[in-house]
């Protein structure tokens, strides 16, 4: 599993250009049922018993859009929230590398003589970092640790009918959530990057590295069904119970069309929105283990 | 009215939580309904059939979530640090009592720092906010979990005259004026359907409202809600207690309804009052309007003193008024025939 967070992680997959990701996605999964809808979303049917069930996970990562380009240098927008420091090097989706400066007018990339189109996506320079046995940094991790955790469960056997659905361009805040015309469940469950605080002098530590699958009870655009919390607290896997501050993915799908009950859970990530994020492998386990023992009980 | 309103404001429900109204208000509609739906958020939609060949329906909508609480985390020392579930204003929330929903009901008080020691008079910062409970941690773990949601810890009180204060009138007063509608326009046949709705969350982003109006599907919509009542300190885009219904007026709504609205307040004698609104009213109407290929829709709006407090105090006058004008424009709309704006 953790070969595959690697393998994934190493992927730059900026919002509305997530073809390799995609592609890679798609070669993991080629023995399922699979569609993707008209804005990239990877949809994976696995029949089974019972009313449909939806596992949601994002496919891109924050990223930097081209929004006009120079001789090499390149201003760009960011989707989402996402900060970055001058001196950060980015990959562009067709390997073109760059670093982050600024000057009176604001951030540029600078290509060095190398053109970019206006359009273009960019992200961090893709790069995962083992500390210790059981944790990885990089950026974006809990992103890829999301979609880790849904892709190894999608890969196991579970009894009940699912629908994995690796969604595209969700950094853009408001992302489409076309892909429920195309399921028919009863239930969603949102794969979420949650923040972790545990520091050494934090005196309100909400959430810790390695203690579990966060519950997400509330984020800032949802709020799960009480009663798939009390389901999923009940199952034989460590789970921790959260209030996140975080805007997730599932609020957006939660309301869409005529709605659908909705929980959140989250991976432990440490430093989110920072180009270092911090996950520990046995909260990826955790996740997995959570998503087969729902989808298996 | 009295009783009613008294009966729906007690109920729990903060949004996301609203099982506990919705069970009350399914219940004491269900006589007048042909059935009863709850949809995946949780709203309730009660349907009156009209005529056997009916196709449009007519969704009369108010909401049945109120503003609350979420445990965040519990210290070393057994406070409960909060999240805002809905929109506050933190100047109000020190030393207010308040009700836990944990695995029992318990009591607490948001802590404040006295006058005498305060540092300055700014608002409180919400992730400052913390409720006394009197237990220690230990004592709390098994009452207590994060998640648990916290509600205004109040009673239904009866001001003078028709006035009348309690927590969650906004809008505990709109499912109270649905009920007496339900309870009138269920003995006449239509020629459309009515679809009456309590929706959830609509303190948090106007959810329910969006799924709910999806399922029922309507040609029309009647949303009702809540706006301003004047104080003494409060005068611009306030109204008149017991001055009847608010009309709405602007591009959140139809003006061909909110006129037919007018005409028969008028002809009724109802008193009404008029809102000018620029924008998208901040209520369910504007996730009602813009659902689907769009649905007419009108918005009335009940005066209301201290919204989003313990104490939100409201005249039953308006309350009755809205329900008379609403039932008198269903009427008045089902003699014309086929639906029609």
């Amino acid at each position: 599993m953790k070969d595959m967070l690697k393998k994934l992680a190493a992927i730059p997959s900026p919002s509305g250009t997530e073809d390799a990701m995609r592609n890679t996605l798609q070669a993991y999964l080629k023995d399922l049922d699979t569609t993707i809808d008209a804005h990239g979303s990877l949809i994976v049917h696995k029949k089974g018993e019972g009313e449909g069930i939806v596992v949601l996970a994002a496919m891109d990562t924050p990223s930097l859009f081209v929004t006009a380009a120079d001789k090499g240098f390149s201003r760009f927008s960011p989707t989402d929230e996402l900060t970055v420091p001058d001196g950060t090097i980015v990959q562009f989706t067709d390997g073109i590398v760059g670093v982050v400066s600024k000057d009176d007018a604001g951030q540029f990339i600078d290509t060095g003589d190398v053109p970019v189109p206006i359009g273009a996506g960019a992200a961090p320079l893709p790069s995962v970092w083992e500390i210790g046995a059981t944790r990885l940094c990089g950026f974006a991790l809990g992103n890829y640790a999301a979609l880790t955790a849904c892709l190894s469960a999608a890969l196991e056997k579970t009894t009940k009918d699912v629908y994995y659905v690796f969604a595209a361009k969700t950094c853009i805040r408001q992302f489409s959530p076309a892909f429920m015309q195309k399921v028919k469940a009863n239930l969603l469950i949102s794969v979420e990057v949650s923040a972790a605080n545990d520091y050494p002098e934090e005196k309100a530590v909400f959430l810790s590295l390695g203690q579990g699958t966060s519950l997400r009870i509330k984020d800032k655009n949802m709020l799960s069904a009480p009663d798939a919390i009390a389901y999923l607290s009940a199952l034989p896997v460590s789970t921790v119970r959260e209030v996140s501050m975080r805007r997730g993915i599932g609020g957006t799908v939660q309301k869409a069309f005529g709605g659908i009950k909705s929980v959140g859970i989250g991976i432990p990530t440490r430093y989110a929105d920072t180009l270092g994020e911090m996950v520990d492998m046995k909260d990826i386990e955790n996740t997995k283990n959570l998503l087969l023992a729902c989808l298996s009980n | 009215m009295r009783t009613t309103l008294e009966t729906f404001c007690l109920a729990p429900g903060v949004s996301g939580h609203e099982g506990n109204i919705a069970d009350v208000f399914s219940a004491m509609l269900s006589p007048f309904c042909d059935h009863i739906d709850r949809d995946p958020l949780g709203s309730v939609i009660g349907y009156l059939k009209g005529y056997a060949d009916t196709k449009k329906t007519i969704m009369l909508e108010a909401h049945t979530d109120k503003i609350g609480l979420m445990v965040r985390h519990i210290t070393e020392d057994g406070f409960l640090l909060v999240s805002p579930i809905g929109g506050f204003d933190t100047k109000i929330l020190p030393a207010t009592a308040v009700r836990i929903y944990g695995r029992r009901v318990l009591h607490g008080v948001i802590c404040a720092v006295p006058p005498h020691i305060a540092k300055n008079d700014a608002a409180p910062k919400m992730e400052m906010l913390c409720i006394d409970t009197g237990y220690s941690r230990a004592s709390l773990s098994d009452a207590v979990l994060v998640g648990d949601v916290v509600e205004f810890d109040t009673s239904f009180t009866s001001l003078h005259g028709d006035m009348v204060a309690a927590s969650a009138m906004d809008d505990r007063a709109g499912l109270a004026i649905l009920y007496h509608c339900a309870q009138t326009l269920y003995q006449t046949s239509f020629p459309f359907n009515i679809a009456i709705v309590a929706s959830a969350q609509e303190e948090v982003g106007l959810r329910g409202a969006y799924t709910a109006a999806y399922n029922v599907n309507p040609y029309a919509a009647v949303c009702i809600d809540v706006c301003h009542g004047q104080t003494p300190d409060a005068s611009r885009n306030t109204f008149a207690m017991g001055g009847g219904p608010v009309i709405t007026i602007g591009p959140n709504v139809q003006r061909q309804m909110s006129d037919r609205l007018i005409a028969v307040a008028k002809a009724q004698n109802i008193a009404y009052q008029i809102d000018v609104d620029s924008g998208d009213t901040g209520t369910d109407a504007w996730a009602v309007q813009t659902t689907r290929l769009g649905v007419y829709t009108a918005l009335l709006s009940l005066p209301l003193r201290y919204m989003h407090s313990g104490y939100e105090v409201l005249h039953l006058k308006d309350a009755t008024q809205t329900a008379a004008l609403l039932c008198a424009w269903i009427n008045e709309i089902g003699k014309q025939g086929e639906l029609c704006f």
